[in-house]
């Protein structure tokens, strides 16, 4: 078992324990989300040279009142860990078994824009009608894609992004 | 005065001794002495003689012998020793062919170099070529790509990317 996985473990069994599994993937996506995108914030997470008080305290500064308690705790211990170049990773493996907990397969929908409901409906039913069973679905949004959509359910990727067609035609060339 | 000299000396004259008894006793005294000296020493000094004749004898057989063996052996060297002139075109005509051979081969040698330099130069143009092609091809790839996501991503308003999202999930419910 990796690190990585060993950490989602324990978030998942937090969260359960704490009763609020939904609410703390959805707070752990979007923090996830933000330090993705964040490159600054991002490498200071990470920066093992910063004293884990300060890290963990940059992490009180952003998440206070818009986190929930467990949120908050969990971002801290693995941030104080040292494991903060891992958020993103760990986050990732909980979000998997969280949905797999629940009798669910995880499928990672990165979009230039954001899904509506109803196209996150109809690509959960579509995806869950190929993989033979429920499926959830957890959306990122990524400018690199350019447009349309890129999906990966398990060791599966199903692209069709402009990004992809983009780069076939460059290879055509 | 010789005549007063002969009268002094006696009747036996000047040349005898005037005791004739003394004559004869000495004469047998002294072919008795030669008797004794050619008995006793005679074979004794012709024995030394003859040994004498004998070494000779031997020693120039063998300065004749090793006469005969130095003859002997100027003549077996000087068989042995080729003729100089002979020897001399021998040596001559090695180093011609040596000289012969090491120009062929120098020239032999120099011509694959020639060849090799020339097929390196070849694969080089050609390497450079290919090279320069892949490169254009890569920067034109580049270029087009650039220009595509530029114009794609101006053209690409909502509407377009919701229609793109509607189209890849309309191709998985197809599936």
């Amino acid at each position: 078992m990796s690190i990585t996985s060993s950490y989602a473990d324990a978030i998942h069994a937090i969260a359960t324990a704490e009763g609020d599994v939904a609410n703390t993937r959805a707070e752990l996506q979007a923090f996830s989300e933000a330090v993705q995108g964040n490159g600054e914030l991002r490498s200071t997470l990470a920066n093992a040279l910063l004293p884990a008080d300060t890290r963990s305290g940059i992490v009180d500064d952003l998440l206070k009142g818009k986190a929930s308690n467990v949120t908050r705790s969990i971002i801290g211990l693995i941030v104080t860990a040292g494991r903060g170049g891992d958020l993103t990773e760990i986050v990732n493996e909980f979000m998997a078994k969280a949905a797999s907990a629940s009798g669910k397969r995880l499928a990672v929908v990165r979009s230039a824009v954001p899904l509506s409901a109803d196209q996150q409906a109809r690509l959960a039913a579509a995806l869950a009608k190929q993989a033979g069973g429920p499926v959830e679905l957890q959306t990122e949004i990524d400018p690199s894609v350019v447009g349309g959509v890129v999906t990966t359910l398990g060791d599966t990727v199903i692209d069709g992004t402009v990004r992809s067609r983009i780069n076939k035609m460059r290879e055509a060339l | 005065m010789l005549l007063s000299i002969f009268a002094a000396e006696g009747p036996n004259g000047p040349q005898l001794a005037s005791d004739i008894n003394e004559v004869i006793w000495g004469s047998i005294a002294f072919f008795v002495v030669v008797g004794l000296l050619i008995w006793k020493a005679g074979p004794a000094i012709v024995k030394a003689l003859n040994g004498r004749t004998e070494r000779i004898q031997r020693e120039f057989d063998e300065a004749q012998a090793a006469r005969l063996a130095a003859e002997q052996s100027l003549s077996a060297t000087s068989s042995d020793v080729p003729d100089i002139g002979e020897e001399s075109a021998r040596i001559k005509a090695e180093a011609e062919q040596t000289a012969t051979r090491l120009r062929v081969d120098t020239a032999a040698r120099a011509k694959a170099e020639a060849e090799a330099m020339r097929e390196r130069a070849a694969n080089d143009i050609q390497n450079q070529t290919a090279k320069a092609l892949s490169d254009l091809r890569e920067e034109i790839s580049s270029l087009t790509r650039s220009s595509t996501e530029a114009l794609v991503n101006d053209k690409l308003d909502a509407g377009s990317q919701a229609g793109l999202i509607d189209s890849y999930i309309s191709s998985l419910e197809g599936a």
